[in-house]
């Protein structure tokens, strides 16, 4: 697979964010009294201000003591004030358009991201992960896709032609978008996360999202990306790209670990409507889908 | 080494009958190593009268560590005498700002354009050298060693460390305590006081035993409340910070500009009588302030 190219690198440190976040971003620091919590929860439900912004924090230029892997963490560490004249600059830039020439639909991206998010939390609680290291697994659910954004917006029409095969002959979009716009999105994202260091859990739990693995040495990130992912789909079919794994085709760990079967882990999962609702809400995005 | 305190007042210069006794120049602190090298924190207006006294010792090399960009804590930097010396070396130290995208070099020097200011920074002619740090940076300087930790201030902010022959001083910048956005009954809640306990674990290794801890105390405890977001901490934050940093002694400086000189005598005297056995010893600064450390 060819190597991601510096131009597109660089094209991605001028993506701008989702519309209804820059909208939020820009309204929230206008006004001296809001509260820092919505400022916060605005940027880390948006993939492209969250990416953007852990992209800044663990940048050489401080080669801060400690890798930063969410967004609280960013406002601890760079401070409040910081994290949002940053978030300003990337809402300065624009916002990403409605339609675009791949006809990729934004909306049910946004909604696959953000359900893929808050799943990959609740998965690190059944796997008993300390709660101060859930919020990784929530920034891993919401950036797992950020390939597909970068395609559809700086290689439209490659990627269309990849989603029309998908479509069209229910093969995966990760093979479609390796042929024809010469690496997929797991890649793509892996390769932007490594480029801007963010921790390498996170890098290579993007990277494996859609390979299940053994589960041997697997990082309970990942295990929890890559199931998440999957349930996602269940929770909300995505209309970009339908998924191709069945329960029959998965390795035994995913069972083992989470529970019997897609629909009991589903059940498991205490709050999840309530935090899926939450989580869209705020984007107004997936009205009516859940 | 030496510290001495050439300017102590927080946000603006505040010249006047009330702040004669304690003084009006804002952040400026000097430190002098065992082998008379000169590490600077800060050039508030501080930095103009110890720039005319370094000419007049003929000490033509220091190091300024700049904590940050806010103009109390750099306005004093055109008027530093030794910049404009040919003889002068000058090594300034501080962050990258991550919003402007720039680095220390660039904002200095945007401080002396036109507008602001009649000679402009390339016009200057001492030998000057910018670095920009890394926080956790080890910068050996003469017979010292300064390192750097990241503060919490609206503006990116280091603390800076220095060490002298098992001597050493912290000097915090501008600092406010940490803050949870979150109600106690919030789902983050616990998760953001994780991560505040480890920021203020790896500020307070950095200050680990300092002989002196100098801290930002701008404000009283009830004033802090209503000043959150404003990047500055209290005399019981900052003697919170120096206990669990176990400092051997504490210099409460930034005064605010409305302070008074009597307040700050007030306030000194009700700190002292409430410290406790093994607390750090502590000091409100004063313009001209000496002290001998270790």
């Amino acid at each position: 697979m060819p190597s991601v190219s510096d131009e597109l690198l660089e094209l991605c440190e001028r993506m701008p964010a989702f519309p209804a976040s820059v909208q939020q971003v820009i309204s929230l620091t206008s006004d001296i009294n809001s509260s820092p919590k919505e400022l916060v929860k605005v940027i880390d439900h948006d993939p492209v201000l969250t990416m953007k912004i852990l992209k800044v924090a663990n940048s050489a230029y401080f080669g801060l003591s400690r890798q930063i892997v969410s967004i609280n963490h960013a406002v601890v560490y760079l401070g409040l004030n910081t994290v949002k004249h940053v978030a300003l600059a990337i809402a300065a830039i624009g916002s990403l358009p409605k339609d675009n020439d791949a006809g990729f639909d934004m909306d049910d991206f946004l909604l696959h991201s953000l359900t893929t998010a808050v799943i990959t939390r609740s998965l690190a609680r059944i796997m008993k992960v300390p709660e101060v290291d859930a919020a990784n697994f929530f920034v891993a659910g919401l950036l797992h896709d950020i390939g597909q954004v970068v395609f559809a917006q700086f290689k439209p029409v490659e990627f269309k032609k990849a989603l029309q095969q998908c479509r069209d002959h229910g093969v995966s979009l990760h093979e479609m978008e390796a042929d024809f716009c010469g690496h997929d999105h797991s890649e793509l994202g892996a390769v932007l996360c490594e480029t801007w260091s963010f921790p390498e859990p996170l890098v290579s739990a993007i990277r494996m999202h859609h390979l299940p693995g053994t589960g041997r040495d697997a990082t309970p990130v990942r295990k929890c990306l890559f199931v998440a992912n999957l349930l996602a789909a269940r929770v909300h079919q995505p209309t970009n790209a339908p998924p191709c794994l069945d329960e029959d085709d998965l390795p035994p760990w995913v069972f083992r670990t989470f529970g019997n079967d897609f629909d009991s882990i589903i059940d498991s999962l205490s709050g999840l409507k309530t935090d899926l609702q939450q989580a869209t809400s705020l984007l107004q995005v997936g009205k009516g889908a859940l | 080494m030496k510290v001495r305190f050439w300017g102590v007042r927080g946000s603006i210069a505040s010249p006047g009958p009330h702040s004669i006794r304690y003084g009006g120049n804002t952040t400026c602190i000097e430190v002098t190593t065992d082998a008379g090298h000169t590490i600077i924190f800060d050039a508030g207006t501080g930095i103009r009268p110890l720039g005319l006294e370094l000419m007049e010792r003929g000490q033509t090399q220091c190091a300024v560590c700049i904590s940050h960009t806010h103009w109390d804590h750099i306005q004093g930097l055109p008027f530093f005498v030794p910049l404009f010396v040919p003889q002068s070396k000058i090594d300034f130290f501080g962050a990258f700002d991550p919003v402007y995208q720039k680095d220390l070099q660039s904002i200095l020097a945007q401080q002396m354009e036109y507008c602001y200011f009649p000679v402009r920074e390339l016009e200057l002619k001492a030998n000057i050298e910018y670095h920009t740090l890394h926080e956790g940076a080890r910068i050996e300087y003469g017979d010292a060693v300064i390192s750097n930790v990241l503060m919490n201030h609206p503006v990116l902010t280091y603390g800076y460390r220095v060490d002298c022959n098992g001597k050493s001083v912290f000097f915090s910048g501008d600092h406010e305590p940490h803050h949870n956005i979150y109600e106690s009954d919030d789902t983050f809640y616990g998760e953001y006081e994780s991560l505040i306990q480890d920021k203020v674990g790896d500020i307070c290794t950095i200050a680990k035993d300092v002989d002196l801890f100098i801290v930002d105390a701008q404000y009283t405890e009830p004033e802090l409340v209503h000043k959150r977001g404003w990047g500055h901490g209290s005399f019981a934050s900052g003697l919170a910070m120096a206990r669990r940093a176990a400092a051997k002694n504490v210099v409460f400086t930034h005064h605010d500009p409305t302070r008074t000189d009597d307040q700050l005598d007030r306030i000194a005297e009700k700190l002292k009588a409430q410290l406790r056995a093994n607390d750090p010893s502590i000091q409100i600064a004063y313009e001209g302030l000496e002290i001998e450390v270790g």
